[in-house]
């Protein structure tokens, strides 16, 4: 998959496209496109609150496409950050169930941080092993994590009071927002953070380098004494972290539930919004970053579309779906 | 055909000017030999004329009349035809379905007019090809003959032959100019591109020299050899370095009992070397004896059983540079740290800046043709590739130099270069692994010779023992 070879005239012109088959879509569907992209894109650039709201947004999305742009990086399509979220997410959820005070914070990162990276190690020793192909066993990791999360919510996590969801974070261990009447809370600032801590590590670090060795040519990396198997190893265990990061954050710093919902609401679709946002981003990590942004703006003026439009906001997702399905079409033109 | 170029620049996208006005004129029944060194601009040049590249400025006509190839469909419509150097036969169908395909006709069946035309071409050239193989299942010199034909059926008056012998074997040689005398007969034109001065005496009507990007020379017969090889190398001239000094004593590489499986066969027999400080060892052999193996095995990509000692590092020049050696979508920087990334590094992050200091470097000290360090290697011609491979891994000052067919595919100048380097390191103490199919090669350079037949070192000795009459026998297996 040569994804980074895109140009940003190909994304352009996917975007430019999505939108306007989109438009189509809408219009043969009885809603008015003009109005329904305004409500989309322009409203939530409007006001403060909504645009702190659409950068809430982009928070988990810009984990998860780190996760995927990595991955590219090592030569995998690992699409296996969608289950690494619900991981994440589960392991706030243990922690909040054990403990009823600040330590279920720290308790939170751990174990949402280790589910995330023991889901990831299956489909990474499985690769390295017996040569099975990533995209099949992540797929396969992301269902089992799906049912085994919903069981677990269902069942041990459930919140007596509240049985669409699953036990609250104590209070003295939720990260509020930052600026009260959002949802801007640490977790905005600590995904860029980490977005920007990730373009470091691939442009500089010797790591980072062997990393991209392994992906752009393993045969050359073995003959000069680089490992691609510990590539392999490295990109899925640090997209990993980030996958889970993501999950953790969406229960611990995401007002008003602090909670896992039952049927994932709160957390379904962040790692596919990932592969968007990294093939938008064209792997760059502060691509991603940008592309986040822009899909945090969409996912944000959904509501609005909804409520001033009357477009139901399901349209975001089709616009989404296909501004994949446009980029992956350039991709798989290319020779 | 008669087809004209008229000062064509081609500047690419990273700076590379590897066309700087070139003009060349093409006639009806004429083999025109294209002769230049690695990276003088003969492929960009005529991949311009076929319509895979677009030039940067400069006209082309054809039979008078301008024209613009937006691809090469377009050049191909016009009557062009270019076969490259790899060649771009589709795997997994047979020849004839490679030709059916050529003007879009279906697959199944293949109509009995298409077999007919294809073999009547083939027979005018005075061949014959075996139609209903799978084309990877045919010998190289085969697969270009179907190429050959896939051109002429798609109605091509000019044909443009990018080294076409680099792949093939002595005998297929031969049957290749067979075929380019008589697509000449035809009326057909032939632009003939190689660096092979024996080629060029022995087939063209004309030869046009390119250098660095400029049309330096043109010849018409009789040739003079050595005016042409001036014309291609230049003033270029590299002092000759020979051997000082006796072999040492201590061993840099011990391979004891070596022994390497591929899919449960033994290729690598217990194989037993001993390589010292200055002394080139040069392991000879047909190739597919074993070799590729046992270097694999000793720079540590296969598994083997048995003993491999370094002693003090090395540094490794691999057969094939663009798979094994090299990121080609990469900066050259990228490219000359590899391996030696932690050098670069400190509290592990690497300092790019120092890397492009020592990549500028390494183009200057040899005489690397780029036109900076953040070029994409891609763009630099074979040659220049090699220089920076060699260069960055005679650089590590490491003991032990393995080198794996350091110059093939290079041309003249470039050779004699890398080949002066091997004698320079080993001068300066270090012990050469040099394995190699050219025997030339080997007689000039090593201190010892060491012959390969199906998987066994079957003799090893001083080189002036090693006559070529014993090597020659002992590569055969007698």
């Amino acid at each position: 998959m040569k994804i980074q070879t895109l140009s940003v005239l190909n994304i352009i012109a996917a975007l430019a496209l999505a939108f306007v088959i989109g438009a189509v879509l809408m219009w043969a569907s009885g809603y008015d496109p003009a109005s329904s992209y305004y409500s989309m894109l322009v409203t939530p650039l409007s006001d403060r609150v909504y645009l702190l709201s659409a950068l809430a947004f982009s928070a988990p999305i810009v984990l998860t496409g780190l996760t995927f742009a990595l991955g590219l990086k090592a030569g995998l399509f690992n699409i296996g950050a969608e289950g690494q979220v619900y991981m994440g997410a589960l392991g706030a959820v243990i922690a909040a169930y054990f403990a009823r005070s600040l330590a279920a914070l720290p308790l939170a990162f751990a174990i949402g941080l280790a589910l995330a990276v023991l889901w990831s190690a299956v489909p990474a020793v499985l690769k390295m092993w017996r040569g099975v192909n990533e995209v099949v066993s992540t797929i396969m990791m992301n269902w089992v994590a799906y049912w085994t999360v919903i069981m677990a919510v269902s069942t041990v996590f459930a919140n007596p009071l509240q049985p669409e969801e699953s036990v609250k974070t104590p209070e003295a261990a939720r990260l509020t927002p930052l600026i009260p009447g959002t949802d801007f809370t640490v977790a905005v600032p600590v995904a860029y953070i980490v977005a920007s801590l990730m373009y470091i590590f691939l442009k500089y670090s010797v790591w980072g380098y062997r990393i991209s060795v392994s992906g752009l040519n393993p045969t050359a990396a073995r003959s000069y004494g680089i490992k691609p198997e510990r590539a392999v190893l490295a990109a899925f265990a640090l997209g990993a972290l980030t996958a889970g990061l993501a999950g953790v954050l969406q229960v611990v710093a995401r007002p008003p539930s602090y909670s896992l919902m039952r049927n994932l609401a709160n957390v379904y679709g962040i790692g596919f919004d990932g592969i968007t946002a990294a093939m938008l981003g064209r792997g760059h990590p502060l691509g991603v970053v940008l592309a986040s942004i822009f899909l945090g703006v969409m996912q944000e003026g959904a509501r609005h579309m909804q409520i001033e439009a009357g477009t139901p906001f399901e349209f975001v997702r089709v616009v989404q779906g296909l501004i994949i399905l446009l980029l992956a079409v350039q991709v798989l033109r290319r020779p | 055909m008669k087809a004209s170029l008229r000062e064509i620049h081609k500047v690419f996208s990273d700076g590379t000017h590897a066309l700087r006005g070139v003009s060349l004129d093409i006639s009806p029944g004429e083999v025109l030999a294209l002769l230049g060194e690695n990276g003088a601009g003969k492929t960009t040049l005529m991949k311009i004329l076929a319509g895979v590249y677009r030039p940067t400025s400069g006209e082309i006509y054809i039979e008078g009349r301008r024209v613009r190839f937006r691809n090469a469909r377009d050049a191909q419509r016009a009557g062009i035809a270019m076969v490259h150097q790899h060649l771009s036969l589709i795997p997994g169908l047979t020849a004839i379905e490679n030709i059916a395909l050529a003007e879009g006709a279906g697959l199944r069946p293949i109509s009995a007019e298409v077999r007919q035309r294809a073999v009547k071409i083939a027979e005018e050239l005075g061949f014959d090809v075996e139609w209903d193989r799978d084309v990877e299942e045919l010998p190289l010199g085969v697969r270009q003959r179907v190429e050959i034909v896939k051109a002429l059926y798609w109605g091509a008056d000019l044909l443009i032959l990018d080294e076409p012998t680099t792949v093939l074997s002595p005998p297929e040689v031969k049957s290749l100019f067979q075929v380019v005398k008589r697509l000449r007969e035809r009326g057909k034109s032939v632009v003939y591109i190689t660096h092979k001065i024996p080629e060029v005496l022995e087939i063209a009507d004309r030869v046009v020299v390119l250098r660095r990007g400029v049309k330096v020379a043109e010849f018409t017969p009789p040739y003079d050899p050595k005016r042409l090889v001036e014309a291609m190398v230049g003033e270029l001239r590299v002092e000759a370095v020979s051997r000082v000094g006796r072999p040492g004593e201590r061993p840099v590489l011990e391979v004891a009992d070596l022994w390497v499986y591929e899919g449960g066969r033994a290729v690598v027999q217990g194989v037993n070397l001993v390589v010292r400080e200055r002394e080139i060892l040069a392991v000879v052999g047909v190739e597919g004896n074993g070799q590729e193996h046992l270097v694999e095995a000793i720079v540590g990509v296969r598994r083997h059983k048995g003993v491999v000692k370094i002693h003090g590092g090395y540094a490794y020049i691999p057969d094939d540079r663009q798979r094994k050696a090299m990121l080609l979508e990469r900066p050259l920087v990228e490219n000359a740290v590899l391996g030696r990334e932690g050098e670069f590094a400190r509290r592990g992050l690497i300092s790019w800046s120092a890397a492009s200091r020592f990549t500028a470097k390494l183009i200057e000290e040899f005489g690397i043709v780029a036109p900076g360090p953040w070029a994409v290697a891609r763009h630099l011609s074979g040659g220049n590739q090699q220089k920076l491979v060699v260069g960055r891994e005679l650089s590590r000052g490491a003991r032990l130099i393995i080198a794996h067919q350091p110059t093939r595919g290079l041309d003249v100048a470039t050779t004699e270069y890398v080949q002066q380097l091997l004698i320079k390191a080993r001068n300066g103490g270090a012990g050469v692994l040099l394995v190699t199919s050219d025997l030339d090669e080997a007689y000039k350079l090593a201190d010892t010779i060491a012959v390969m037949y199906r998987g066994k070192v079957v003799a090893v000795g001083p080189v002036e023992e090693m006559t070529v009459d014993v090597v020659g026998r002992k590569m055969a297996g007698l």
